[in-house]
């Protein structure tokens, strides 16, 4: 093929760190053609990265040492040519979803490239929008990006490195910190950068999910490149050849059955020992009352010595909350913990407990490995000091005792870590996500770490994405994702699955955008008074940057895609008439903003989401009729009205509602199985890791009768004011 | 994100297909030019300068409360006023006459403040109301070299994320049984200062390198012109408010409003 | 990130060990790109210090704590001053550090006069340090205890105030002797001691941050 076809080539390169003793990489040779996803795999310490850096132009330009050979990248030499001249020609996107941005602002990132470019105002406002749209970012303009989850930074990630059009993406393990729901967003924006023709390089140690997008595999080892596979060839390899290879597993089905067993083994706390169990909640509640409302119960659960428990869930759910409750960091919303049969005070917790952080850095303060060791204790004492020397015996750090633990690896840090809460005597010990990261090898050094602690007696936490550590060494597992969250908005409880019933829906709906722009002066002042107590609050501040009511108006405007007509009324009626399918439970006509009648169908339940808008139990409703084909009502997704319509009669809030819509499910919802056929027509899989696309996003309709008070009851509410 | 757009014919009768640019392109509150707060402050320093007298003073904090109201921080604006006239109020107080000579250190001190509270009250207004976006902006208009402002962003960026930190450094103490309770701290200051500020300066240091790295990626390193996506202007407003408030100072220096 | 080059078992998680090899800092000549962020992000500490010392010289000592403002901040700032010196090795750092603090102090409403302060006082303490090379300990300590007189800035306009007062007590008709007993002792006794204070504290806080600087850092690698 012509040199015009190949996007990277590499000839020969080999590179030394400043300061290193061994090469990073050595003679490596590779050519990466148009359109082509390669991925770029191998254990730590391999080179994988070292390569992604070399297309980029960060080696050897910003990470000093000896390069040799000539890389091209676009057509540019990226070892002389200035970084910024590749800028527009690469995008690049790293791993830590935290430091990986440059400005404080979401806007202000997608605008960075292009502004250092120096395009014209116009354009970058242009390109920003272009970009917002493709990568479905438009209700996250103009937030502080310190607000946003993993998952929602990486996709701003991917957007800001696309905003210039680059025709090469280099990505360096961009799934390190996502949960599932995040890694398939990234997989469906890979797709589609595909699809636009971009080139991509990915170095990844987490395999499974691009099977099927990847189109080429090169294994690195040592610094050399062992092997290049052909897609095809590389998913055919046996299991055991990938392990051997230091890879993470291509084929996650036999861990997730694995994983569901264990959670089903979480449902029978009683162990056969029937010992008292070190920890145990009851009725416990996490999270912070008050405004912004975010309250959970969590199942009843009991650690014992001994055994290895894993916590589940994708990120959001609360996992890191429950973890601090544990330990006594945060206060429970209620419910009590118990330790040792007591009840426990979280000063109590605080000393019974230990958690191994995420990023371990915060936790090391000593300038040795021993002194680190005997922090709190008293270090002329000769117990403690053989006590030291046998904690770093076991866990192999007797050769690091007088090294700083910063200068140490992040393994080793982890170690140091531990080692300092068996020196306290803690008896819990909760680890979050230890191995994100990790290639085969170290992370199976932490399974068998975790079973050396449990073997000494301890009670194991783990609170990990990985469902290879999850289902390799785990006990039982909890999945936070799949017990009923509860909200300030629907604390009526909705355990479940909830029963459909039409009479909680018939009437006259109106949208609550009629509120938005009403004239009425109670009603004016009641949104001024939301407006000040969103921005009181540093959570929800950020919404109401541009007005409460703008915010409302956009919420009410952007749900769908498709969604180009304001909708001003529902009328909701039993289904029926000539041709009715028998399976319809409701009929909904739907109303322009003029009053014009838009569409009337009948819809069927096609099934509910667990978590869907605002995480509550969400009804899927669709119609078969053929005139709905092309129609944007064609799939209605929305909540139950709260309260209902009859509870409403009798006095009480103002029944109101949250919905999307749009003429194909896939635009408002992605399924968990990064593998599911999402284009499927008529029914979508249904599972429990169905999530929607913007949970937070959607218009609101309330009951079109009541008071101008109900509705000042309604906007109040809606904002959690009393 | 399947995002079929219509195309964009149908869309250009809603307001905003997204809410892109067409939303924040707007200010909801209307504030002034960042170049106007600027001559705001050196205004406010001014009148520190030359020690206008008391009219003069009350007529120039009435103005600079103006802008702030304006920008919809009536909280803020309210706070100031009463404070400022809690001290020029103290500072108007005769202590000989009321037989307390120790209340002269009291009545400097409210003079003294409510000299510097101009000031505050203009740094508040320029401080709260610029956008990130904004100060770069006016910054290099200003023609301020790269090597400030690029460690101006970063401030920015790297501020908010120290009291994060913090947090997680506290836990991790509390966790260890090191300096807990509320006067821990203060019990050994020389060991806490280090335990706190070790961790966070370590992690400056690798953030640091990282933020290099996104940020030489996306191209902070050329030479030559980097632009803004925020358009400032100075407008009628602009000009008319730093007329306004140049006027009493101006009067006050003639002597007219002496 | 991966750190290049740590021992043979280098897992790749997100929060890396420091890089052992600081990319630029042992280049010459002028900042580079890399550099300027290392000095935003040592100036947003050294901020963070500000303001801490500014809570706590203003509950001990009220409205007048504001005089033992540098002093307080000079205490606890050495280990930040300290390390951005070892880090970036060439002249310019400290500096910009400086200008950076006091614009952000301007635009927050300080007297424009310290921001001529903390241009004047950074660059005579970059360059003591850059004339040991940065290396220099003792020059070191010398430059952070000049650099420290930057914070004074803020301070000036208590003599402005004591003036004004003074303006103030004679238009109301008190004669120059009394006004003189009223002050005498708050004005040279109060400034000397704020002077003298500030020496004291940036010596005890530089002392303190190059202890740590070898303790740490150095053994860490870092530097």
């Amino acid at each position: 093929m012509s040199v015009r076809n190949r996007e990277s080539i590499t000839d020969h390169v080999s590179f030394r760190y400043e300061h290193a003793q061994e090469t990073a990489l050595h003679d490596v040779s590779l050519d990466v053609h148009q359109s082509r996803c390669i991925v770029l795999c191998g254990a730590s310490g391999c080179g994988k990265t070292t390569y992604s850096r070399i297309v980029n132009g960060l080696v050897p330009q910003f990470f000093h040492g000896e390069f040799t050979g000539r890389q091209i990248t676009c057509g540019l030499d990226a070892s002389t040519v200035p970084i910024d001249r590749l800028t527009p020609l690469v995008g690049s996107v790293f791993q830590n979803p935290k430091t990986q941005y440059f400005n404080a602002n979401v806007t202000d990132e997608l605008a960075f490239a292009a502004e250092n470019m120096g395009l014209p105002a116009d354009d970058i406002n242009r390109r920003i929008a272009s970009v917002s749209d493709r990568f479905g970012i438009g209700p996250l303009l103009g937030r502080s990006i310190f607000h946003l989850s993993g998952g929602q930074k990486q996709r701003i990630a991917m957007a800001a490195a696309s905003v210039l059009n680059p025709r090469l993406m280099v990505l360096d393990e961009p799934t390190s910190n996502l949960d599932a729901h995040a890694i398939a967003d990234m997989r469906t924006m890979i797709e589609r950068m595909k699809a636009d023709g971009l080139t991509i390089i990915i170095a990844e140690h987490r395999l499974a999910w691009l099977n099927g997008v990847a189109d080429r595999y090169v294994v690195f080892d040592g610094g050399r490149i062992v092997r290049e596979y052909e897609a095809s060839e590389f998913l055919a390899l046996s299991p055991g050849c990938i392990a051997a290879m230091g890879l993470r597993a291509l084929n996650l089905e036999p861990y997730r059955k694995q994983i569901a067993e264990l959670e089903r083994r979480r449902a029978f706390p009683s162990s056969s020992s029937g010992a008292t169990p070190l920890l145990a909640t009851r009725d416990l509640a996490i999270g912070y009352r008050g405004r912004d409302g975010f309250m959970r119960h969590v199942p009843d659960m009991a650690f014992r010595a001994g055994e290895i428990t894993g916590l589940m869930g994708h990120n959001g759910c609360g996992k890191t909350t429950l973890v601090k409750t544990l330990t006594g960091l945060v206060k429970p919303a209620g419910g009590t913990i118990m330790l040792n049969g007591r009840k426990a005070r979280p000063r109590d917790l605080t000393r019974a407990g230990f958690m191994v952080m995420q990023d371990v850095n915060y936790q090391l303060f000593s300038d040795s490995v021993r002194e680190e060791l005997m922090i709190g204790l008293d270090e002329t004492d000769p117990a403690v000091i053989a006590q030291a020397d046998r904690v770093m015996d076991d866990l192999d750090l007797t050769a690091f005792a007088d090294r700083h633990p910063m200068s140490l690896s992040d393994g080793q840090k982890q170690r140091v870590a531990i080692g300092s809460a068996l020196m306290c005597g803690k008896d819990l010990i909760i680890l979050d996500e230890p191995t994100s990261g990790l290639d085969r090898y170290h992370m199976e050094q932490v399974g068998g770490l975790l079973r050396q602690l449990a073997a000494r007696g301890k009670a194991i936490l783990v609170v990990t994405h990985d469902e290879e550590l999850a289902a390799g060494w785990c006990d039982r597992i909890i999945n936070l994702e799949k017990e009923p969250i509860m909200n300030a908005t629907n604390m009526s409880g909705t355990a479940g699955a909830p029963a459909f019933d039409i009479a909680d829906w018939l009437g006259d709906w109106e949208s609550f955008e009629h509120y938005i722009d009403s004239d009425d002066p109670t009603i004016q002042q009641t949104w001024e008074a939301a407006e000040q107590a969103v921005l009181a609050d540093p959570r929800m501040a950020p919404m109401a940057a541009h007005g409460i009511r703008t915010f409302w108006s956009m919420a009410c405007a952007t749900t769908s895609p498709e969604n180009i007509i304001h909708i001003g009324w529902w009328r909701v009626s039993e289904p029926g008439g000539a041709g009715a399918a028998a399976s319809a439970v409701i009929r909904i006509e739907w109303f322009a903003e003029d009053n014009t009648s838009l569409d009337i169908y009948d819809y069927r339940i096609d099934h509910v989401i667990e978590h869907g808008l605002e995480g509550s139990p969400t009804f899927v409703f669709t119609t078969d009729d053929p005139n709905a084909e092309d129609s944007p009502f064609r799939w209605l997704l929305v909540i139950a009205p709260l309260p209902s319509r009859r509870a409403f009669t009798k006095g009480g809030l103002l029944s109101h509602l949250h919905f999307q819509y749009a003429n194909d499910l896939a635009t408002l919802v992605v399924s968990g199985e990064p593998d599911a056929d999402i284009h499927a027509e008529g029914t979508a899989s249904g599972s429990a890791t169905e999530t929607l696309h913007n949970p937070r996003w959607y218009a609101t309709m309330c009951a079109d009768e009541g008071t101008v008070q109900d509705r000042c009851a309604i906007i109040r509410a809606l904002h959690h004011l009393q | 994100m399947r995002a079929n757009l219509n195309d964009s014919s149908v869309n250009a009768s809603r307001p905003s297909a997204t809410p892109a640019t067409g939303a924040f392109a707007y200010a909801v509150r209307p504030t002034l030019d960042p170049r106007t707060k600027l001559f705001l402050l050196l205004a406010a320093n001014l009148m520190l300068f030359f020690h206008v007298a008391l009219t003069t003073q009350i007529v120039m904090v009435v103005l600079f409360l103006i802008p702030l109201a304006a920008a919809g921080r009536w909280k803020t604006t309210l706070n100031f006023a009463i404070t400022y006239a809690a001290f020029t109020a103290l500072g108007l107080l005769d202590p000989d006459a009321l037989g307390l000579p120790w209340l002269h250190v009291v009545s400097a001190l409210a003079v003294g403040l409510a000299m510097m509270l101009p000031c505050f009250i203009t740094g508040a207004y320029a401080f709260t109301t610029t956008s990130a976006s904004e100060f770069i902006c006016s910054m290099r208009r200003m023609h301020a070299p790269e090597a400030v402002v690029i460690p101006c962003v970063v401030v920015i960026r790297f501020f908010p994320t120290i009291a994060e930190d913090y947090r997680q450094i506290r836990n991790a103490m509390a966790l260890r049984g090191i300096a807990a309770g509320g006067w821990g701290l203060l019990r050994h200051p020389a060991q806490s200062l280090e335990y706190i500020l070790i961790p966070l300066l370590m992690n400056a240091t690798t953030v640091a390198q990282d933020l290099s790295v996104a940020a030489l990626t996306k191209g902070l390193g050329r030479e030559g012109a980097h632009t803004s996506r925020t358009r400032i202007r100075m407008g009628v407003l602009d000009w008319l408010a730093m007329v306004v408030v140049s006027v009493p100072i101006i009067l006050d220096m003639a002597g007219v409003l002496r | 990130m991966t750190s290049p080059n740590t021992p043979a078992e280098t897992p790749n998680q997100p929060a890396q060990s420091v890089s052992q090899s600081a990319p630029e800092a042992r280049k010459p000549g002028k900042l580079q790109v890399a550099d300027l962020i290392t000095i935003g992000v040592f100036a947003a500490l050294y901020f963070v210090m500000v303001c801490i010392a500014t809570l706590v010289s203003t509950i001990a000592m009220g409205g007048f704590g504001s005089i033992f403002l540098p002093a307080v901040a000079a205490l606890i700032s050495g280990c930040v001053y300290m390390l951005l010196a070892a880090r970036l090795g060439k002249f310019g750092g400290i500096t910009v550090m400086g200008v950076v603090i006091g614009l952000f102090l301007f635009v927050s409403g300080h007297f424009v006069l310290s921001f001529i302060a903390s241009i004047v006082f950074p660059v005579a303490a970059d360059l003591i340090a850059r004339a040991g090379k940065y290396k220099s300990k003792v020059l070191l300590l010398v430059s952070y205890m000049v650099f420290s007189y930057g914070l004074t800035g803020p301070i000036l306009p208590l003599w402005f105030m004591k003036d004004a007062y003074v303006a103030s007590l004679q238009a109301r008709g008190k004669d120059a002797a009394y006004i003189d007993g009223v002050f005498a002792n708050i004005n040279t006794g109060s400034f000397f001691l704020a002077m003298g204070a500030i020496l004291v504290c940036a010596a005890l806080g530089g002392w303190f941050g190059q202890k740590m600087l070898k303790k740490h850092f150095v053994k860490a690698g870092i530097v």
